[in-house]
């Protein structure tokens, strides 16, 4: 039996069984199976079971609310349906065999080996803390470095103390896992690591953000980016009236502790028809946004502060013509302690948004880029009425491809009728001229 | 005619081998298709040593620069960087002894093309391979190249704006006073939409008619995939299968005599027989 199926194998029992049941119903009751099934769903729809309203056992019917109540369904939905039919299982931890019980009698040993090791290094640290700088062999600066080796390697420890532990690994995985814990931050940055960081990093370089927008970006976030509750991709081409309001970005960290971050939304694309080449336009700012590893929502609409907002959300669009718009989000970090003053940003980006530098940006607020998501605008069908909902110029204007003319002069051209095109051969005009399938408007034309 | 064309190659090869010596006693055909074989040639035609010269002048295959602005083929720069427009060629080559770089592309059979209207720029770039030679257009004469690393890439936007003009709405009744689109409405047909046309006759649009099968709802494929369709023949083979294997048991469960073999008959076999019995 494949492992597919040895899962599903409850949830097929459960099935036959309910359905026996309803045959049983059907009999009994004399009622048509339609009649029957409509009952029980609207029955089941009025009243949600205790079952129902625990996360671990919802139907998919009832997840909806329950998600209104604030609380996430855990797991797939086919292992709720199979814990519902043995609601009175033993916890994984107590399965009752005796190699797994062994195997965990291991892992508890060699955790609390890690432990003891973690006390350990920790009183080494407290030791050299005490000795004063001067005193410590090879000075302040050896000192400073064995301690920042010692802490990293407590870490480590404190990762590798758990990072057996199939209860944790389990947590994890149905979305419980703490994110204050290391071990925790480790799981979820192993696995941002292993897919969402490539795709950006690539996305980062195949749409040539690095050197067009900032000269270096090494993202250290997962930065996803949901536009009307649907995840959108990065670098996916998104509808103007989609992108007409704020997206609202879900944002894990994996370095502990809260920060303030400041969001940037630029789109280097603009198109600069005068000068025949492109500039950047700021279509959002906002600073001063604390985050933590634990809090990862933050919805851009939702940022009203007035020492937060700097600049609103300005629609997405491109004009008629022109090249896709790379709308780039960036997440950048303040230092430590530090507040940007938005007042500033205000004064310096409120009265013209366009020609933004981010690189300007970055050095006169000091912040440090660390988290990146994108999507691309181009001119669709509903762009028109979005620009002139928000009172943005250009929607009446096409941008046409600039003909570039050959190099080469004029040709002359040959054949029995170039030749009689001249009024010398006025009695063979009827022959000529006017031929049928062939414009002869400026002139006598090259046959295709 | 076709054994004609097949003696050919013996009709070259008499006037070619002219001067060979033919031996009376062997039989021609077999010593000249020795010769020609081996590739022998007798002592004579060789000490007139003209076959053996490769010929001097091949066929030019015309490789090389088409645009100039070559710093290494040029040091001193005699020649100044040559203008391009998108599509021209600027070298042609067998294999890559250069790669297109800066707003160039290279084609099928290498060539290097540029693909925007600038000064051919002929260049090395360590940071992006340590030993190809580039090609690269750049909008101004005097840029170098490779650009800096980490600079904003160099970009024109190729396009000029115009207006958009607005839609004007087609009147409803041509200038002859009538309608330019009339709708034939059929008792349980979808409605259809004839067009006015240049010869003032009422037809529909030839789309609209290739629409219209699917409006019959006739099945015209029984499968909508090809995958579907071989599925389809697997799972009929396997049914087959199953069902000779079940009746061949069956056939053993009975018995020999228990099975009647009829013999297949056509029809008018059949009828032939009846006849004889009725006689």
């Amino acid at each position: 039996m494949s492992r597919c199926q040895s899962v599903a194998r409850p949830l097929a029992r459960q099935l036959q069984q309910r359905s026996m049941q309803q045959c049983l119903a059907i009999r009994s009751f004399n009622t048509t199976s339609s009649q029957q099934n409509a009952a029980a769903s609207t029955a089941a729809a009025a009243e949600p079971t205790p079952l129902d309203l625990d996360p671990d056992t919802v139907l998919p019917e009832f997840e909806d609310a329950l998600i209104k109540a604030g609380k996430m369904p855990i797991g797939s939905r086919r292992r709720r349906v199979a814990l519902r039919s043995n609601p009175n299982s033993l916890p994984f931890e107590q399965l009752p065999y005796q190699a797994f019980q062994e195997a965990r009698k291991i892992l508890a040993a060699d955790r609390e080996q890690k432990i003891a090791k973690i006390k350990e290094e920790v009183e080494k640290i407290a030791r050299i803390e005490a000795v004063e700088d001067s005193q410590f062999k090879g000075g302040p600066k050896m000192k400073a470095t064995r301690l920042a080796s010692l802490r990293k390697y407590v870490e480590e420890l404190k990762i590798k103390a758990d990072v057996n532990d199939p209860v944790v690994k389990k947590r994890f995985e149905d979305g419980l896992g703490d994110m204050n814990k290391p071990i925790y931050r480790y799981y979820a940055e192993k696995k941002w690591r292993s897919y969402d960081q490539r795709l950006i990093t690539q996305r980062i370089s195949q749409f040539h953000i690095v050197p067009d927008i900032i000269p270096k970006l090494v993202p250290t976030a997962d930065v996803q980016l949901y536009f009307r509750k649907a995840k959108v991709a990065p670098g996916e081409i998104v509808d103007s009236l989609v992108s007409e309001n704020p997206p609202r970005l879900r944002v894990q960290l994996f370095n502990p502790g809260e920060r303030l971050v400041t969001v940037v939304v630029v789109d280097p694309d603009v198109p600069d028809v005068e000068n025949d080449t492109f500039f950047k336009r700021c279509h959002y700012i906002a600073a001063n946004i604390p985050l933590s590893p634990t809090d990862t929502s933050l919805p851009l609409s939702k940022i009203k502060g007035d020492d937060q907002l700097a600049l609103p959300w300005l629609p997405a669009f491109a004009q008629k013509g022109s090249p896709y718009h790379r709308m780039a989000i960036f997440l950048l970090e303040q230092l430590p302690g530090e507040r940007v003053d938005v007042a500033k940003v205000k004064e310096l980006y409120a009265s013209s948004r366009d020609k933004f530098s981010l690189k300007s940006f970055q050095s006169k607020f000091r912040v440090r880029p660390f988290g990146f998501n994108m999507f691309r605008s181009v001119w669709d069908d509903n762009t028109a009425a979005v620009m002139a909902r928000h009172g943005l110029p250009g929607a009446d204007v096409e941008l046409r491809t600039a003909r570039v003319h050959s190099l080469k002069g004029p040709v002359k051209l040959k054949g029995w009728e170039a030749k009689r095109q001249g009024p010398k051969y006025r009695q063979l005009w009827k022959y000529t001229k006017r031929i049928r399938g062939l414009s002869n408007a400026r002139g006598w034309t090259k046959r295709k | 005619m076709r054994s004609l064309i097949a003696q050919r190659p013996f009709v070259a090869a008499l006037s070619g081998l002219s001067r060979v010596c033919i031996n009376r006693t062997a039989p021609i055909g077999a010593q000249l298709a020795n010769s020609l074989v081996q590739g022998q040639r007798y002592a004579s035609v060789k000490s007139q040593g003209a076959y053996k010269k490769k010929s001097k002048r091949g066929i030019p295959k015309k490789l090389g620069a088409k645009r100039t602005g070559d710093p290494i083929a040029d040091p001193i720069r005699t020649q100044p960087d040559q203008y391009v427009i998108p599509g021209n060629i600027i070298y042609k080559q067998r294999g890559t002894l250069w790669w297109p770089g800066e707003n160039c592309i290279m084609g099928r059979d290498f060539t290097i093309h540029a693909m925007a209207t600038g000064y051919v720029k002929y260049y090395r770039d360590p940071a992006r391979h340590p030993d190809r030679k580039y090609i690269g257009v750049t909008f101004e004469k005097d840029d170098v190249l490779p650009y800096p690393a980490h600079a904003e890439r160099k970009r024109k936007l190729g396009r000029t704006a115009h207006q958009i003009r607005p839609e004007v709405p087609k009147p409803e009744v041509s200038p002859s006073g009538i309608p330019f689109q009339i709708t034939r409405v059929e008792k349980g047909e979808p409605d259809r939409l004839l067009r006015l046309r240049k010869d003032y006759s009422y037809r529909e649009d030839n789309w609209r008619i290739g629409r219209l099968v699917q409006t019959t709802g006739l099945k015209i494929k029984r499968f909508r995939t090809r995958k579907q369709y071989f599925r389809h023949r697997r799972w009929r083979r396997e049914r087959e299968i199953e069902g000779q294997r079940k009746a061949a048991q069956r056939r053993e469960e009975l018995g020999d005599d228990a099975v009647k073999v009829v013999k297949q008959l056509s029809k008018k076999a059949l009828k032939k027989a009846k006849k004889a019995g009725r006689k």
